[in-house]
């Protein structure tokens, strides 16, 4: 079904028709599979991202001291920039109690996730730099709070290439079309093909998401096959008269890309051939699990044919009020389907080389807002790895006694990313775009690798 | 101890602190405690090795002690012997302050933090002799800087010799050709007349040549054919369209914010359209530069009209339309990354100068200190282009009324206050009629209220009675503890809520019912008492007969005992035995205490009395009155005290009558006369006054005012455009690596040192400076011709003569033929600045004419065509595509747009579903949404509108070849073809009238051929409905040809 060699694919150049900015990358095939700067542990990404901001200490980083000390000050001092103000510490209305081998903490609204302690690495000391939706979604996507970057996908493929030349090398499904919305998911300003391809929104029912135009709108296949056959005769005799030109010629081929994709996606997004038992791990039986179900089920399946980078998103988890039932309320959509993910994939042989990453933009505080809510907090939030290249079962890192601030091992969003590029094989000091007179990084002038973390 | 610690300097202090410790202790304690940490977790950072690996953090190193007490990049000092909390290492290290944490990845432990506590205090002894180096500031040479090309003057070049001397027919084809003939190149051949009015059309147009357009130039054999099509091209309202898109992708563009919060920018447009004209108007472009970053500092010409000056300002939009975070919590950090994107803006757009990279340090290649970007950035602080920086932060806008619209604003005005006028006299008139007829009846107001005031004094009496057995006869009052229902879901609650009382409540909708035995039938008031923090109306039945859709429908207070009171719920007849009464709440039920059931018989009061007549609104007034008399000893209301007093005193037939004949005697003078007649007494108008009205008064109320509406919908509203203004003008200091808390050395508003302009004058003390940036940009300033003559000439022929357009620093490219772009620069300042002139003579060059045609032998030496040895085939654009799918249809809608977003001001947009992208105007004016651009847009390389784009990339990829396939755009498009093709019986006809349609040719004999048998193949293989078969086939037939390479290419 699918055409994974990326041999006779040479002459299906997606030309760049860009100035000397555009490719430092010398290839006649921006999308070829390329080596990277070292072996890689990871070839493809799954990343479950969580939108709004997750609790830290209602997830996964219990602290005692905040459960003792609640209604009490918090005794340290508050950050200068706060996006709300709060008041007093507040305990989380959770109970907690230690899974596996490894003794992770979790709270009772992660049962399943939790059940799988020992297959995750969890980092306790994740930190960002902005307390606001869009800056702090921007900067764990692109590496930057402020400006337009490329984000992380479009980097990976940027650097390595696709691995799939039947596919798109970088999806999204379901993004929020928020905070950012598209920047969270373009290439900037690197070419184009590294754009991730959006499947559905965030409100789109996930059985009807679909890479854009790839619906045929009822045309019959044999009219469109005759179509194209018409048009690559009237396309040859059109270059032929005009000599060499490599756009021509790419733009014929891309045509036969084109609908070669458009038979392998649709087979992908196809589950008839799931087992009733696959389907149940993920959730797709009860309407609570449905939708995320089927999104981790999809990134299953994407990743599986070689698509670098799957990113699943889940909203809303920004609880100023209310966090008791919101938390629960959103963990119960997408803790069977995650558990049933990693499980699936590691049952598969697939997290060998598949590395799947669990985060949020930003924590949250562990002073309340009003006595059941919590305001953004980019100073300490969890973070869980799983696969290709990453320790099992450790947690690395930790906060303050109360949970607001992370202080041992402090892993930064850049610091995230270069260990992310690391494990492809892609060192991040070095995967290079020069724009607007600058030499650009996914990591800008930051980054350390997490070597604490890797196998 | 700190106190003493402070008022003793550090030498003697280490002494005084420590008592018992010496010196030696001191450095002991330094030894053993602190130096191994310090080597530990900050020198790999801060010390003399990491300086020489380039690895020095912050400038500070730790390795010396005259280093460790000074100063690093921050300017605050590390270590203040003897006072620990002004030593910034110390606050590092404590991990208190989040934006300062050090070591920068783990939290010291507890014990050492307290170490370095201690050792501060004892004044920091420290045994690491030795000097720092004098840090050399690295200074930028200018002198030297200028000799870079790009900041040189443009010089008048010679023209070189040629051998091929026909081939010229401008200028600055010499230049072309010289190269190429040092390269042993020859041009390619003329393109043909065909190639050359589609390149020219599309170049200025963005549009196709209509068949007649091509026909005319093919017959025109003159020699000057061709300046006539580019003049009647440059004189066509779709130039601006085309060519102030080009711009716009210069300004970064967009309809909306696009960065966090994504809110509609409604009045962007005008800026758009304000770029379309300046390009249709050939505005000279110095005049262009000057309007967009000053044009409201700009001298009016003397009697130019009103909207000329709207223009002007208009055009500062270019530095308030680009992306912004808008909810960003450090409103200061906002403030300056907003004067960050329009400085970068301003930087490359007109000077091809990355600014931005200066803004944390001296720019690395370019000849730019920190001190120009803070120079330059006070300029925009100076500038109000933000109401706030609050989240979410307002942008400013202004007003671009006209005259005329502020005389139709006022005439409309002018009616509305008649009109108010006349709504204010129909209800005073309508008022004095009401207040006359109820004063009329005011001893009826005051029998009601008398009789309604008495009710809890019944209650009360009713109560008593019951509670002492031996009184009276309890047969008459009937009172029932509401939790002893007969039946029903509710429930009892005699704790909380219930306490000390016993309540009815309930959890959900509810129904109870009681049984209720009487002894006499006959009227009776039916009282409940209750609490309700929240209204929870309920269906009150007798008997089975609806007497009270909304009974228990009070808000009383809170829900418990303390708000329990009494009310009036219903009046109704009771049979004797058994009645039923039944509760039916959609709700919970309020907190039910009793209900208590009293006669309302003689001889209580009067039974012929009626209220119909009475306003609900002064009978509540005139209750509360009666109230206030209690209080009251002069009111003359007293005189009916004594109906209050004993609350059966009968108010019958006879005591009614005469109440009514002491009103109707009243007098002026009589208190109880000025009771009834005062503003604020009983007869006291509410507000509303209407509600006190007849139904036909209301009415006629409401037409009044329904034409009080229509007339204000017809005021015109008042334009508003973005734009920004002066502001409190004020130098910037430089900010350390970009940080606003770290300053350093003030940075006096000013331009960009290198360029020396000795005709701008320095920024001012009473203006943001904006208006000498403008001037100093176009007077004598090496860039700024060349910088726009580069984009013209890139904007016609693919590449640029510079192939960096927005870059012409050291890592921008150079020119590959730097003579020609100062020819060109020289011509353009020339010409006056006028876009149009240049691309007379670009169009008129032999270079421009030249064919798309390949050469193996030129490929092979130039494959990527800097020499210009043939003319670069490019594709179609975003909106050249669109446009063309609409126009070949005939299903565009020509004409300047406003805005056709359906958005309010400051509206959130998002995604790209937006139903206006799918209407007919051309594609300049559909709505740029930031983070959600029209699909077509996206597909074909529109670009990220939140950055300037000189060159937007030209790609080809599977999602084109998708879009061509399945997208509805093409399929309309296709289908209205297919329509005409299918109702023309002649097929080689049919062939003919899409060839002509859609590739602006005739078929050759082949291609007729082969479209009859394609669409005579699909017929035959259609199984039914020929008509729709044939359309079906057509219209395969015009998707491929739009999907070709010949119609997606320009040669």
């Amino acid at each position: 079904m699918l055409q994974k060699s990326s041999a006779g694919f040479g002459a299906l150049a997606l030309a760049s028709l860009l100035g000397e900015e555009a490719m430092t990358a010398a290839t006649n095939n921006p999308l070829a599979s390329r080596h990277p700067h070292f072996p890689a542990k990871a070839k493809r990404i799954i990343f479950l991202f969580m939108h709004g901001g997750v609790s830290q200490v209602d997830s996964f980083d219990y602290r005692p001291a905040l459960q003792r000390d609640t209604g009490k000050p918090y005794p340290g001092k508050k950050p200068r920039i706060v996006s709300s103000s709060t008041g007093n510490l507040v305990a989380s209305p959770y109970s907690f109690k230690q899974y596996g081998q490894c003794g992770q903490w979790a709270s009772d609204i992660f049962p399943h996730i939790a059940s799988m302690s020992d297959d995750l690495c969890f980092i306790k000391s994740m930190y960002g730099s902005n307390s606001r939706h869009g800056s702090a979604l921007l900067e764990l996507h692109t590496g930057s709070d402020t400006f337009i970057r490329p984000s992380m996908g479009s980097w990976l493929n940027y650097g390595l290439g696709f691995e799939n030349q039947n596919l798109p090398g970088y999806i999204t499904f379901k993004p929020t079309g928020t905070h950012g919305g598209m920047n969270a998911w373009s290439s900037a300003f690197l070419p184009a093909h590294y754009h991730g391809v959006q499947i559905g929104t965030n409100a789109t029912p996930i059985e009807k998401a679909k890479i854009p135009f790839i619906d045929r709108n009822g045309k019959p296949l044999s009219s469109q096959r005759r179509e194209l056959d018409l048009l690559a005769q009237i396309n040859r005799e059109h270059l032929s008269e005009r000599g060499h030109d490599n756009k021509l010629e790419a733009r014929i081929n891309s045509f036969e890309l084109a609908f070669r994709m458009q038979a392998a996606a649709p087979e992908i997004q196809n589950i008839d051939n799931e087992t009733e038992a696959t389907k149940k791990l993920y959730g797709l039986d009860d309407p609570k699990t449905r939708d995320f179900g089927r999104q981790c089920l999809m990134a299953r399946r994407y990743s599986e044919a070689g698509v670098r980078f799957v990113q699943c998103s889940q909203g809303y988890w920004d609880a100023h009020g209310g966090l008791k039932n919101n938390h629960r309320d959103v963990a119960g959509k997408v803790d069977k389907p995650i558990a049933g993910l990693i499980a699936d994939m590691k049952a598969r042989g697939l997290l060998e080389d598949t590395l799947i990453l669990w985060g949020t933009e930003f924590g949250r505080t562990p002073v309340g807002q009003g006595s059941d809510g919590r305001d953004h907090n980019p100073h300490a939030m969890t973070f869980f790895l799983a696969g290709a290249g990453v320790k099992p079962g450790i947690a690395y890192g930790s906060t303050d006694d109360h949970g607001y601030y992370a202080t041992e091992n402090r892993v930064h969003f850049h610091d995230l990313q270069a260990t992310i590029l690391h494990l492809f094989g892609l060192d991040h000091k070095r995967l290079t775009y020069r724009y607007a007179g600058r030499d650009f990084r996914l990591t800008d002038v930051h980054g350390d690798v997490v070597n604490d973390i890797l196998t | 101890m700190r106190r003493l610690a402070k008022a003793i300097l550090p030498a003697a202090g280490l002494l005084a602190v420590t008592g018992n410790l010496t010196a030696d202790e001191g450095i002991e304690f330094f030894e053993k405690k602190i130096r191994p940490v310090l080597i530990e977790h900050c020198y790999k950072c801060h010390s003399a090795e990491a300086e020489e690996k380039g690895k020095l953090k912050g400038k500070l190193r730790l390795d010396l002690r005259e280093a460790i007490r000074g100063r690093g990049e921050s300017g605050v000092l590390s270590v203040v012997p003897g006072k620990p909390d002004e030593s910034n290492l110390y606050r590092a290290i404590t991990y208190l302050d989040p934006e300062l944490v050090m070591p920068p990845k783990t939290r010291l432990a507890k014990g050492v933090v307290a170490d370095f506590k201690r050792w501060i205090e004892m004044g920091a002894p420290d045994p690491r002799d030795g000097r720092l180096a004098k840090a050399e500031a690295k200074r930028i040479d200018f002198a030297e800087a200028r000799k870079f090309w790009a900041f040189r003057k443009p010089s008048e070049p010679v023209l070189p010799e040629v051998r091929a001397g026909a081939w010229p027919r401008e200028d600055l084809d010499f230049f072309i050709l010289a190269q190429l003939e040092t390269n042993q190149l020859k041009p390619a051949p003329a393109a043909a007349k065909r190639t050359l009015i589609r390149r020219a059309t599309y170049d200025l147009t963005g549009l196709p040549p209509t068949m007649e357009e091509i026909a005319d130039f093919l017959a025109d054999e003159s020699p000057d054919a061709f300046r006539r099509v580019v003049d009647r091209l440059l004189a066509s309202p779709h130039y601006g369209e085309k060519w102030g898109r080009h711009w716009l992708d210069v300004a970064r563009y967009a309809d909306s914010n696009g960065l966090d919060e994504n809110l509609a920018y409604v009045n962007a447009f005008r800026y758009r359209n304000y770029v379309i004209d300046a390009f249709n108007e050939d505005k000279p472009y110095d005049q262009f530069v000057r309007e967009q970053i000053a044009g409201d500092l700009l001298k009016p010409s003397g009697d130019e009209p009103e909207t000329a000056r709207h223009a002007r300002h208009i055009a500062t939009g270019f530095l308030s339309v680009g992306a912004k975070m808008l909810a960003e919590d450090d409103g200061r950090k906002m403030e300056m990354d907003i004067i960050d994107e329009q400085l970068d803006t301003l930087g490359r757009a007109f000077m091809g100068m990355t600014l931005g990279c200066a803004r944390c340090h001296d720019h690395k290649f370019d000849p730019i200190p920190t001190s120009d970007y803070y120079a330059l950035a006070g300029i925009l602080k100076s500038t109000h282009t933000m109401d706030n920086h609050k989240v979410v932060a307002q942008w400013h806008e202004i007003e671009v009324g006209t005259a005329a619209l502020r005389a139709k604003q006022a005439e409309v005005d002018k009616a509305v206050g008649g009109q108010k006028k006349a709504i204010d006299q129909f209800k005073a008139g309508t008022t004095d009629h009401v207040l006359q007829q109820a004063r009329k009846h005011a001893a009826d107001y005051l029998i009601q209220a008398l009789i309604q005031s008495r009710k809890s004094g019944q209650i009360e009496f009713a109560i008593a009675q019951l509670e002492d057995k031996t009184k009276r006869d309890q047969a008459e009052f009937i009172l029932i503890e509401a939790e002893t229902f007969t039946r029903g879901n509710g429930l009892r609650s005699n704790e909380n809520y219930g306490e000390g009382i016993g309540i009815l409540i309930s959890s959900g909708p509810t129904e109870v019912e009681y049984d209720v035995t009487v002894a006499k039938a006959g009227n009776y008031d039916l009282h409940i008492r209750y609490a309700a923090q929240m209204a929870r109306p309920g269906k009150l039945r007798v008997n089975g007969d609806l007497v009270n859709k909304k009974a228990t429908g009070s808000v009383t207070g809170t829900w418990y005992p303390d708000s329990q009171t009494w009310h009036l719920e219903g009046t109704f007849p009771l049979n004797t035995g058994k009645n039923v009464i039944k509760f039916s709440w959609p709700t919970p039920t309020p907190h039910i205490d009793k209900l208590l059931f009293m006669p309302v018989d003689k001889p209580v009061h009067g039974e012929a009395f009626k209220t119909t007549h009475l306003h609900a609104t002064f009978s509540k007034q005139w209750v509360e009155a009666v109230k206030q008399a209690a209080k009251d000893a002069k009111s003359p209301l007293n005189e009916w005290r004594a109906y209050l007093d004993d609350p059966l005193k009968p108010i019958d037939d006879a005591e009614i009558e005469s109440i009514r004949d002491r009103f109707a005697k009243t007098a002026e003078g009589d208190p109880l006369h000025q009771l009834v007649h005062k503003k604020d007494g009983p007869f006291k108008m509410p507000k509303e006054v209407e509600k006190l009205f007849t139904k036909a008064d209301q009415d006629k109320l409401k037409q009044l005012q329904a034409k009080l509406g229509e007339i204000e919908k017809t005021r015109p509203a008042t334009p508003k455009a973005m734009a920004v203004r002066e502001g409190k003008v004020q130098n910037l200091k430089v900010h350390l690596r970009g940080d606003y808390m770290t300053q350093g050395e003030l940075a006096p508003r000013g331009y960009l040192q290198v360029i020396a302009n000795k005709n701008a004058s320095a920024p001012p003390k009473d203006g943001s400076g904006r208006a000498g940036f403008a001037k100093w940009l176009t007077g004598d300033n090496p860039l700024t011709a060349r910088v726009m003559a580069n984009r013209i000439w890139l904007w016609h022929f693919g590449q640029g003569i510079v192939r960096t357009p927005d870059n012409f620093g050291t890592l921008g490219l150079r020119p590959t033929h730097p003579e020609l772009l100062d020819w060109l620069a020289l011509r353009f300042v020339e010409s006056g600045w006028s876009v149009k002139q240049m691309h007379r003579i670009i169009m008129n060059s032999a270079a421009y004419r030249m064919s798309t045609e390949f050469s193996e032998q030129a490929y092979e030496m130039d494959p990527d065509n800097k020499l210009w040895w043939r003319f670069n085939r490019r594709r179609l654009q975003a909106e050249e595509v669109r446009d063309s799918l609409l126009v070949t249809g005939d299903s565009i809608e020509w004409g300047m747009k406003d805005q056709l977003m359906g958005y309010n001001p400051r509206q959130y947009v998002s995604q790209n579903d937006h139903p206006y992208f799918f209407g007919s105007s051309r594609t300049v004016y559909l709505p740029v949404i930031r983070s959600g651009t029209f699909d077509v847009l996206q597909a074909f390389d529109f670009g990220d509108p939140a950055v300037i784009q000189g060159q937007r990339s030209s790609t080809v990829g599977a999602a084109q070849a998708l879009f061509m396939m399945n997208h509805d755009l093409v399929a309309k498009a296709s289908g209205r073809l297919a329509k005409r093709a299918g109702g023309n019986p002649n097929l080689v006809g049919a062939t003919h009238q899409l060839y002509a349609d859609i590739l602006r040719r005739e078929p050759n004999e082949k291609e007729t051929l082969r479209a009859v048998q394609f669409v005579s193949q699909a017929l035959d293989q259609a199984e039914a409905d020929p008509p729709k078969a044939t359309e079906q086939a057509w219209l395969s037939l015009a998707r491929v040809l739009f999907s070709s390479n010949e119609f997606m290419f320009l040669d």
